[in-house]
């Protein structure tokens, strides 16, 4: 008998709507207009408390637009970032913090459950840009690059793209689906990957 | 199968702008001096 497959990580809470009752606990999303725009402990300054509130109201796609245009990958950090922003939670003076890195993968996936479009530029610049590595980092600066106009071309000395995304982080934490998502619709957005090319290495006795 | 070698100097010809990021920025960043002391 074949095993059966566990669910895939993060899918384990058996009540719908649950995660949207968690966000109604933060008190920066809940809180009248100007408390907004504390900082979040987020190095990458996701609008926390905004589409936390978002969530509570139900509106998941202006969550994943508003994620989004802070975060090319939030898929990748919902499911490995080590949350500062929870440790940052006012909440967690005396409670405990607002799940947020929960409430930031299930806002990625809804939105990957309806399908990752490429976001194609209006125009293209003309300019030709090499990225040397498909890390995390490489990435994001390719997709953010090709979103500009320019015809980005990114270097990786393995045989996949990811990095430490794909060699790095085990099954468990985070599976390699999400990176060949990720990596299928930047191709649709112009991004063109060259494997197993190692930049910097010249030819042997030079 | 094994990595096919592209040589820094083709790749700055052929590209507007190169962008290094994780282990190839490390490996080129200069040495840190106070290392050697």
């Amino acid at each position: 008998m074949a095993r059966i497959r566990p669910a895939a990580p993060g899918k384990g809470n058996p009540r719908p709507g649950a995660r949207a009752a968690w966000t109604a606990a933060c008190p920066i999303a809940t809180a009248p207009a100007g408390i907004t725009g504390a900082p979040t402990g987020c190095p990458v300054n996701n609008q926390i408390p905004d589409w936390n509130d978002l969530v509570y109201r139900g509106n998941w796609d202006e969550a994943a637009r508003n994620l989004h245009s802070t975060n090319n990958f939030p898929e990748f950090t919902g499911r490995v970032c080590p949350a500062p922003c929870e440790a940052s939670c006012t909440l967690n003076i005396d409670e405990n913090p607002v799940t947020i890195k929960t409430i930031e993968c299930e806002i990625a996936d809804r939105a990957i459950a309806q399908g990752l479009k490429p976001d194609k530029p209006q125009r293209k610049t003309g300019k030709k840009v090499a990225v040397v590595g498909s890390g995390p980092a490489g990435l994001a600066c390719a997709q953010q690059l090709a979103r500009a106009g320019h015809d980005v071309h990114v270097y990786e000395r393995w045989a996949k793209a990811g990095g430490l995304l794909r060699y790095g982080i085990p099954d468990f934490k985070m599976e390699k689906i999400h990176v060949d998502r990720r990596v299928e619709q930047m191709q649709g957005e112009g991004v063109t990957f060259h494997y197993n090319a190692h930049v910097g290495v010249e030819c042997a006795g030079r | 199968m094994s990595a096919s070698n592209v040589p820094a100097d083709k790749l700055l010809k052929e590209h507007d702008a190169v962008v290094l990021t994780g282990g190839s920025r490390e490996a080129a960043r200069p040495a840190d001096p106070r290392a050697a002391s």
